[in-house]
């Protein structure tokens, strides 16, 4: 079950400011204390027409940051971005370099700044039936052991994929890779 | 002699020259012959005010046009300014009881508000919203981009200047072409080259041209904050997408924007305290 930041208060759908921001992310940091180990904690902005890049870098930039510094055993997630909170999210996310998931429906998606050859990898998992491993990775779209590794594990590193221990057919210990439940 | 008749942003920096208003003691700003006054005149006046009143001086303006006395109640600039400024002929305190029963109600007109917290920056938010979706036709999006542009310009003001503030006001005015509307945001801090000096990781630069073509540069301002310095970068972004213009002074450079005409420029003007900001859009 998600620990969820709901944004919209007090019919107050406009959300300037960063120090606004700071009183969230307050909020965000004790979901993200409360959150147990591979729990996703959810930014929810149903309702909310509007916030401004100060607020957006305050609470998704340094909530992202947080969570690849200091809960890295957690997940974060926005829900519920209008078509016009998305664009500027995106905006504010690309301006700082950053990543993080958006939960739409029952899926996920990236959005922020990142290479298209880790969405690339994180869509061949989000699309997954089962687990996949560096392997499968490999073979699916032709790369070498190496390289589907580091994709991997930069996925992993900033929150976008879940990642267990597990043995293969072989005996061998190995990743196995899904997606935030 | 002058034949200066506005009180206007591409003014404003002449008058203050022309009339030796930093200089004298007993400045005295003479609006004798004046005739017109928009908020990119406004606010850099109400920024020089607080900005000579905290040296222990008071300005004294002239003024005996009626449209125009009615204009420095009306604005609100009285209301923010009567303790530090002295009108001749003198401009009577019960004037602003008139301003308390109209202030707010003018949509094409946001009163001079003095920003000293972030708290003070919602309702004018609101209302600028509302009157450029209200007044101005804007799509609901196209209204929030500008009202995101303006957080960040106004939440400069106050981040930048620990014991200072900032002036905000807006105006719609009507022109042979369309509407047109004029926002002037002004503060009486210490100007960009000093708080981007303040971060040990802007690049060296050398005066105050160089400091406003470094704040309009995403990521750069006074923090080592890597999610901190946007305000002026999507500013330009919006008054090139809107066909609008900016102009941004601070210390003694003025950089000049005009999207419609594809046009940039830098000029030296007398050394000012703090930092302004004049934004046109027109009408869509």
């Amino acid at each position: 079950m998600a620990e969820r930041l709901i944004l919209y208060r007090n019919g107050d759908s406009q959300l300037w400011t960063r120090e606004k921001a700071k009183l969230f992310r307050k909020e965000l940091r004790e979901l993200f204390e409360k959150a147990g180990s591979f729990e996703l904690v959810i930014i929810d902005v149903q309702d909310i027409e509007v916030f401004d890049f100060s607020f957006a870098n305050e609470l998704f930039g340094k909530g992202v940051l947080s969570r690849n510094g200091e809960f890295t055993d957690k997940f974060l997630a926005v829900e519920h971005l209008t078509d016009y909170t998305r664009e500027n999210l995106i905006s504010a996310l690309e301006g700082l370099g950053l990543a993080m998931l958006e939960r739409k429906g029952d899926g996920y998606r990236i959005i922020g700044k990142l290479h298209k050859t880790y969405i690339e990898t994180f869509e061949l998992i989000a699309n997954a039936r089962s687990p996949l491993t560096a392997n499968h990775i490999k073979d699916q779209l032709n790369i070498n052991h190496t390289t589907a590794n580091e994709r991997l594990t930069k996925l992993f590193n900033l929150g976008l994929v879940k990642r267990e221990k597990d043995r293969s057919d072989a005996g061998r210990d190995q990743f196995i890779y899904t997606m935030v439940e | 002699m002058s034949n200066i008749n506005k009180l206007i942003s591409t003014t404003f920096t002449d008058i203050v020259r022309n009339q030796r208003l930093l200089e004298t003691t007993d400045a005295v700003l003479d609006l004798s012959n004046f005739t017109f006054i928009s908020p990119g005149g406004l606010v850099p006046l109400t920024a020089l005010c607080f900005d000579l009143s905290k040296k222990g001086r008071t300005l004294k303006i002239k003024v005996a046009n009626p449209n125009l006395r009615n204009y420095f109640v009306k604005s609100g600039f009285l209301d923010v300014a009567c303790e530090i400024v002295r009108f001749d002929p003198q401009i009577l305190p019960t004037r602003l009881v008139d301003y308390d029963d109209w202030k707010g109600l003018d949509t094409k007109l946001i009163e001079l508000t003095k920003i000293e917290n972030h708290n003070d920056l919602d309702p004018i938010l609101k209302r600028t919203i509302n009157t450029l979706r209200g007044e101005m036709k804007y799509p609901k999006n196209d209204a929030f981009n500008l009202g995101i542009a303006l957080s960040e310009m106004c939440q400069n003001t106050i981040d930048h200047n620990k014991e200072a503030c900032g002036f905000f006001s807006l105006q719609l005015f009507n022109s042979g072409g369309g509407s047109f509307m004029e926002i002037g945001i002004s503060d009486c801090g210490v100007g960009l080259a000093q708080t981007l000096r303040e971060n040990p990781k802007t690049p060296a630069f050398k005066g105050d041209f160089e400091a406003i073509k470094l704040a309009t540069e995403l990521g750069l301002s006074q923090y080592d904050d890597p999610t901190r310095g946007t305000g002026f970068y999507h500013l330009i972004r919006i008054v090139e997408k809107y066909l609008g213009s900016l102009r941004i002074t601070s210390g003694s450079a003025t950089f000049y924007y005009r999207a419609d005409k594809n046009q940039t420029l830098s000029f030296y003007s007398v050394p000012m305290p703090g930092v302004t900001v004049v934004l046109s859009l027109p009408q869509i």
